[in-house]
């Protein structure tokens, strides 16, 4: 129809504008598919390999930190005639002649087969031959011998728990599916003995994996179970494990909703100006005879067409984005959660048909109010500027009034105790709706208070600058307040990290009180017990606190243990938040109490006197709670207890890392030298001084920020743009008025300062609104949505520089957006804009 | 035809218009009672504020009456909702404006097209009707050009046919010589006294033009609200 050829041609008489808005939806749907693609690949990533893990298996039986004795694969399967049953070892190992590289050892019992789907598939038509006729025998991916250039048969050495292995590769192993055959590209499969022996565990099993398919046998399997050991179903251990990363994943995934809903405001701030700069054509064509109905469905589809080309591209740069935003997000869950191979990214259709449903969604909400607005125009030819205006500035109370009600659904929202997250962004989002709307209010009050002092300075050109932002506010105040928006969030994001940072820094400086760590660098392998003793024995060592770190496994999820052998002083490291070091160590040294981290009591709702349920070798049993510390280590939460009471309850010898504290005057730069030398040389330990432990923290803090910070920029790039857009629109709107001012004698640089002292004064007033709105931001950031998603308590540390940022970060903006239509108003003949106006 | 020898088109019976204004009701037109016949040529004169250009927005169903009924071959439009006035103007209203108004985005062929295809005639048949009045109007060759290449008279020719193109039974013209120089006048003037007798249709204009006067049908003038040689 005739009609949308109007539309089309109204988006091509406007190139840049459209073409800005284009870009703004299209950055915004990127942000959203580049996050939901990231997170998908990292999800899909973490379900291959617990495939891969589990195969054909419907259950495992778990044991506790050091395993299943072996003794139990053999009972099962010979004595209780369990056929569907194969032992797994499991375990990490180093080559030392490839570059240190890691690798998985996997141990499978080769009559059995194993349930691992890739190794089942991959090791069909060998002969169990291949890892029985020959001693130390092991299998490599195809791709893995390649890639370290191995011959076959040919020798890999390996280094394990108790120093180097001789390995002899006897053959190759591929699969028919890629994504197995990625899975198998850092995997060394031995038979059971071999894995036993290099992982340190001789006569234990990492787990065994079974096929179960009727009740009872699941109800006769779990009865044959020795204490300590749990059988889980797989499908329920692998979602436990991956709920681990929820609340990360939907931190971001809000974040870029964020950029979405900025592009949204850009989207209805361009379809707004572009209904009241055409109000006069509207009124002809409802004049003509074109219906409501018709004129919503041209505005709807004008939206629509630059929303469809936002999306569209938004696609591509979607997927561009999530190249490179997956290492971050990989690095992140590494860091944080479990170990996660992921280089690729997969694009799933799922994933895009939700970008693509969400750009055009957000841009038929967007497009809502301005198509409403185009039906109404009455088709009277009476359009009057000062009566939009006026219109304009007579709807500002209503606004304000109407903010309440958002207002009052974020509060709800954010204070109500026991809310969820998702009820906390989605409060989050009130807020910031009710903001929006507050905005044309504040903008005025701004405005009337800068005019005094901008009448003073600037003279004429002040005054006809605030007067020029005053008269335009039908068209800036959706622009301001998507960049006050816009603003806000990086100063509140920015508030909340390095309120963060700030707390984490001093939580170290506390919590980390020995002068040199030595870990056994996140191996199986731990740490020699006698070498702890030789440390302990040089001159100058105060004194030794060994930690075991470790992870009971179950249906339930996966439980973080922190086991201390240190004395009083030590425990004295610890902040607490609920209870006492004093009152706490009696019963943790010598009751069998525990004390937890924050965010384990927060997710578990546990506090001081309640007790917690752990699997122990001798099966669950209850702990008292004697303490809740603070830790900002591990956002699921640790349970932390003695070494005595570790020892009582399990049978695991190993240390995992052990701390030296020196005796006063001793330098620990040169203690840390003689320690390496003398003690560590030649063995896989890490040493590191107080110092660079929290240089590391730290480093990993940053590193699990440096998505946010990119998501931040992100949503400010989408609002520069589309103030840029909606400025340089308001501003070439207005040629034949400037195009007066230039023939009454007002020349090219007094233009030129008053477009962008008005452009700027905009942007001054979006950075003073968004400086409030940053601080509420920061603050539900830091006491709602991060509190409801990782359980912890953090100081807020307020510095100039976020605010300061921000205001300069908005003026810029404004600036920006003015120097263009500034340029070509400023070069445009008087007659030339009269003529054509 | 003699100036009274049509059927009516329009009757308007003791129409009134008020505004509400912020301090006191502003009464624009009061009482009129008025009939236009089919093919006459009607001019509405009167001084600027006087309620011309209300009246015609009445006419054409644009507005409402604050009283009284109008009529448009015996249908009562001020009792049609906005979609039904909406529906009347497309199809039996054409207007022409002292701007032009002319759709930016559209050559001056598809502004010519733009009625038709509101009106659903055909796509062969509306093209041919465009070709018919390009050529009668003289601009065949400026079909492809956009409104703002053309100048004021041009402009004014071509809104003249959009208003006449799909063959209204009436034709509402607000100032349609106020924009233009005494030669361009007189020919937008015979185009608007020409083109809509071919098709019998009804034109009233709303003027301050001595000229626009001269060749009507019928010179009613506005004063007061009230309309002064009403009766035809």
């Amino acid at each position: 129809m005739i009609l949308a050829r109007v539309s089309m041609r109204n988006l091509l008489r406007h190139p840049w504008q459209s073409i800005l808005s284009i870009v703004g939806i299209a950055l915004g749907v990127a942000v959203v598919i580049a996050i939901d693609l990231t997170n998908e690949s990292a999800r899909r990533a973490f379900k291959l390999s617990n495939q891969m893990v589990a195969g054909q298996a419907t259950h495992h039986i778990i044991g506790g930190p050091s395993g299943l004795d072996e003794t139990l694969y053999r009972d099962l399967r010979v004595e209780h005639g369990i056929r569907g049953a194969w032992p797994v070892v499991e375990g990490r190992l180093r080559l030392p002649d490839h570059d240190g590289q890691r690798f998985t050892v996997i141990g499978v019992d080769p009559f059995a087969q194993t349930s691992h789907s890739a190794i089942h598939r991959s090791t069909r038509g060998l002969s169990p031959t291949e890892l029985l006729s020959v001693h130390n025998a092991a299998l490599l991916a195809d791709d893995s011998a390649r890639r370290l250039g191995l011959t076959i048969p040919g020798e890999l050495r390996v280094h394990g728990a108790k120093g180097d292995h001789r390995l002899r590769v006897t053959a190759t192993v591929s699969s028919d599916n890629a994504l197995e055959n990625q899975a198998l590209r850092a995997v060394v499969i031995t038979d059971i003995s071999t894995a036993q022996v290099v992982t340190g565990n001789v006569g234990r099993l990492t787990r065994i994996d079974l096929e179960l398919n009727d009740p009872a046998t699941v109800t006769r399997v779990r009865g044959l179970l020795p204490p300590g050991a749990e059988l889980a179903g797989s499908a329920a251990r692998g979602n436990a494990l991956q709920q681990m990363t929820r609340a990360f994943e939907v931190n971001l995934t809000a974040l870029s909703l964020l950029a979405l809903v900025v592009g949204m405001f850009l989207i209805y701030n361009t379809m707004t100006v572009s209904v009241l700069q055409r109000h006069r054509q509207i009124a002809t064509l409802r004049t003509l005879g074109v219906g409501d109905r018709e004129l919503f469905a041209s505005v709807a589809l004008e939206a629509l067409t630059l929303g469809a080309l936002g999306v569209v591209a938004g696609i591509g740069v979607g997927i561009v984005l999530s190249h490179q935003l997956l290492g971050l997000v990989a690095q992140t869950i590494n860091d944080l959660y479990f170990r996660l191979d992921v280089k690729q990214v997969s694009v799933s259709a799922w994933s895009l048909a939700k970008g693509i449903a969400l750009g055009i969604g957000a841009t038929v909400v967007a497009a809502l109010a301005p198509a409403l607005e185009a039906s109404r125009v009455p088709p009277q030819i009476t359009y009057t500027r000062s009566g939009q205006e006026s219109a304009a500035r007579g709807s500002v109370g209503r606004l304000a009034w109407f903010a309440i009600v958002p207002c009052v659904a974020a509060a709800v929202l954010l204070l109500l105790p026991g809310g969820s997250l998702y009820a906390g962004f989605t409060g989050l989002f009130f807020a910031i709706f009710g903001f929006a709307l507050l905005t044309p209010a504040l903008l005025l009050l701004i405005v009337r208070l800068a005019h005094p002092w901008l009448a003073r300075t600037l003279g004429l050109i002040g005054r006809m600058a605030a007067r020029g932002v005053t008269e335009s506010l039908s068209r800036t105040r959706v622009t301001i307040a998507a960049l006050a928006v816009a603003v806000s969030a990086t100063v509140g994001v920015g508030i909340m990290i390095s309120s963060f940072r700030t707390t984490v820094e001093h939580w170290l400086v506390n919590y980390l009180r020995a002068d040199l760590y030595v870990s056994a660098s996140g191996s199986a392998n731990g740490v020699d017990p006698g070498l702890i003793r030789r440390v302990s024995q040089l001159p100058g060592v105060k004194s030794i606190t060994t930690a075991r770190w470790t992870n009971l496994d179950g249906a339930a999820g996966r439980t973080q243990l922190f086991v201390l052998d240190a004395q009083s002083e030590a425990f004295e490291n610890f902040q607490f938040k609920d209870g006492d070091a004093a009152s706490a160590w009696p019963r943790f040294k010598d009751r069998d109490a525990v004390i937890v981290s924050e965010p384990y009591a927060y997710h578990h709702r546990r506090g001081v006197g309640d007790t917690v349920v752990l699997r122990t070798d001798r099966g669950a049993r209850e702990f008292e709670v004697a303490g809740v510390f603070y830790d900002y280590g591990s956002d699921r939460g640790v349970v932390a207890l003695h070494r005595d009471t570790y020892d009582r309850h399990w049978s695991d010898p190993a240390i995992s890392s052990f701390a030296v504290y020196l005796d006063a005057g001793i330098d620990a730069d040169d203690f840390a030298a003689t320690l390496q030398d003398g003690v560590l040389d030649g063995t896989e330990l890490t040493l590191r001084s107080n110092r660079q432990l929290r240089a590391l923290s730290m480093d990993i803090f940053d590193r699990t920020f440096a998505i946010t910070n990119v998501l931040r920029v992100l949503t400010v790039v989408i609002a520069v743009i589309g103030i840029f857009s909606a400025l340089m629109s308001i501003q070439l709107e207005r040629g034949r008025e400037f195009a007066v001012l230039r023939a009454n004698g007002f020349t090219p640089r007094q233009l030129w300062a008053l477009v962008t002292t008005e452009t700027g004064l905009l942007g001054l007033a979006a950075g003073v609104l968004a400086l409030p709105l940053g601080l509420f931001l920061a603050l539900a950031l830091i006491f709602v949505i991060n509190r409801r998603s990782f359980g912890w308590t953090m100081q807020v540390w307020l510095t100039p520089e976020h605010f300061v940022l921000g205001l300069v970060l908005a003026v810029a903006a404004g600036l920006l957006a003015g120097i263009y239509p500034a340029l070509r108003l400023a070069r445009t003949p008087p007659s030339f804009a009269l003529r054509h106006e | 035809m003699s100036m009274t020898d049509g059927d009516p088109v329009i009757e308007l019976s003791d129409v009134h218009k008020i505004y509400p204004d912020a301090q006191r009701e502003r009464t624009v037109l009061r009482g009129i009672n008025a009939t236009f016949r089919r093919g006459e040529f009607v001019a509405i004169l009167g001084r600027s504020g006087s309620g011309k250009s209300t009246l015609l927005n009445l006419l054409g169903g644009i507005d409402l009456p604050s009283g009284g009924d109008i009529r448009f071959n015996g249908l009562s439009i001020a009792n049609l909702n906005e979609r039904r006035r909406t529906l009347f103007r497309r199809e039996h209203v054409g207007f022409v404006f002292q701007f032009f108004n002319l759709i930016p985005t559209l050559t001056v062929f598809e502004n010519l097209l733009f009625t038709l295809d509101l009106n659903g005639v055909d796509r062969a048949r509306a093209q041919r009707r465009v070709e018919e009045l390009l050529s009668r109007l003289g601009l065949s060759d400026r079909g492809d050009s956009f409104p703002d290449r053309l100048s004021g008279g041009e402009q004014q020719r071509i809104a003249v046919a959009r208003a006449v193109a799909h063959r209204p039974s009436l034709v509402l013209a607000d100032e349609p010589t106020g924009n233009l120089d005494r030669d361009t006048e007189r020919e937008v003037l015979a185009l608007l006294r020409e083109m809509p007798k071919r098709d019998d249709t009804t034109v009233i204009a709303a003027t301050h033009s001595p000229e626009v006067a001269g060749c009507a049908d019928r010179v009613m003038r506005l004063q007061d609200g009230t309309l002064d040689g009403a009766q035809s």
